[in-house]
């Protein structure tokens, strides 16, 4: 079984490991952390010493800017490390919260350095990880800056149902997400009572259900077109099929 | 709080189902003002000529919190 050491998990779904790769990773030492929902998890200045791996629940990455109001910049499921980057950046530069309760697996930068010294290929994997990171940040500023209010909404659910389904969260058209419409706003840069309209319509489309922690997606193409979606920038290692 | 509808003349989904909770009618009224801002843009050229633009909120009795009506002559 490879699933004992979260990171283990991740570069395993990636590539075929080695002996040797397998050993030096499972030598990386891990300290389970559980935080409850929306407290926060490093704060911009925070200097960390480790990254965590999100084993369980919801995260993501936010900025408060002069006045109080929030942005929301990522969201972070299952297996990703929302904290990567401040293994070669020391500072942090953004606010990480658990949106859920969630389940943090620490592993020290010491240790990943070490790692990815010894086994260059295993650090280009966690490197390709980030750039994967900084290609959705860079497709969210676009859906935030240019796309009208339903398509953007679309976007967004388009990709929260193809990262659910590649990180084993989604079948049948349906995966977790527990966001408040509080939450989508701060994400997608809509009041919230446009928000709240902009649900009714899709819904009303028939595209989606969304509630109860849970988003539905019932017409995959009508939600494709309208979200103007394109997957390339998700970088994905094999084609996902969102609505298996 | 209280539960508020915005309901808008001629948008593909006029009539506002669900609501949305907010503080009281001054967050209301400003939450109209931002809505209808957001829904303009949106609407980009398709707003003029058009008939004019309304947006009505109404509390959870059905009694009108505040309209906001747009027209736009060229």
């Amino acid at each position: 079984m490879l699933a004992d050491h979260p990171l283990l998990s991740k570069l395993a779904r990636a590539m075929v490991l080695s002996e040797d790769e397998i050993i030096a990773i499972r030598a990386v030492p891990v300290q389970s952390a559980q935080v409850k929902a929306d407290q926060i998890i490093s704060r911009e200045g925070d200097k960390p010493s480790r990254s965590f791996l999100l084993s369980e629940g919801v995260t993501c990455t936010s900025k408060v800017v002069a006045g109080g109001k929030r942005q929301i910049m990522a969201l972070h499921i299952l297996g990703d490390v929302p904290d990567m980057h401040t293994l070669h950046l020391k500072l942090l530069d953004s606010d990480i919260w658990a949106i859920t309760d969630c389940q943090l697996d620490y592993m020290p930068h010491a240790d990943l350095r070490r790692l990815n010294l010894a086994h260059p290929r295993l650090g280009e994997d966690l490197w390709r990880a980030t750039l994967v990171d900084g290609s959705i940040h860079r497709e969210w500023v676009v859906n935030v800056g240019q796309r009208e209010a339903p398509s953007r909404m679309a976007h967004l659910f388009c990709e929260i149902m193809v990262r659910s389904k590649q990180a084993g969260l989604a079948q049948d058209g349906t995966c977790p997400f527990p966001v408040t419409q509080a939450d989508l706003s701060e994400m997608t840069g809509l009041s919230p009572v446009h928000v709240n309209r902009t649900l009714q319509a899709l819904r009303g489309q028939g595209l989606i259900s969304f509630g109860q922690g849970r988003l539905t997606i019932h017409d995959w193409d009508g939600l494709v077109e309208l979200g103007d979606f394109r997957d390339d920038y998700l970088h994905l290692p094999e084609p996902v099929d969102p609505m298996a | 709080m209280p539960r508020y509808f915005f309901n808008v003349d001629g948008a593909p989904n006029p009539v506002d189902e669900d609501g949305i909770d907010l503080k009281g009618p001054e967050q209301a009224r400003d939450a109209a003002v931002t809505l209808a801002g957001e829904m303009l843009q949106d609407a980009d050229g398709r707003f003029w000529g058009g008939p004019a633009w309304r947006l009505n909120v109404i509390d959870e009795t059905g009694a009108t919190v505040c309209r906001l009506t747009i027209t736009g002559e060229t």
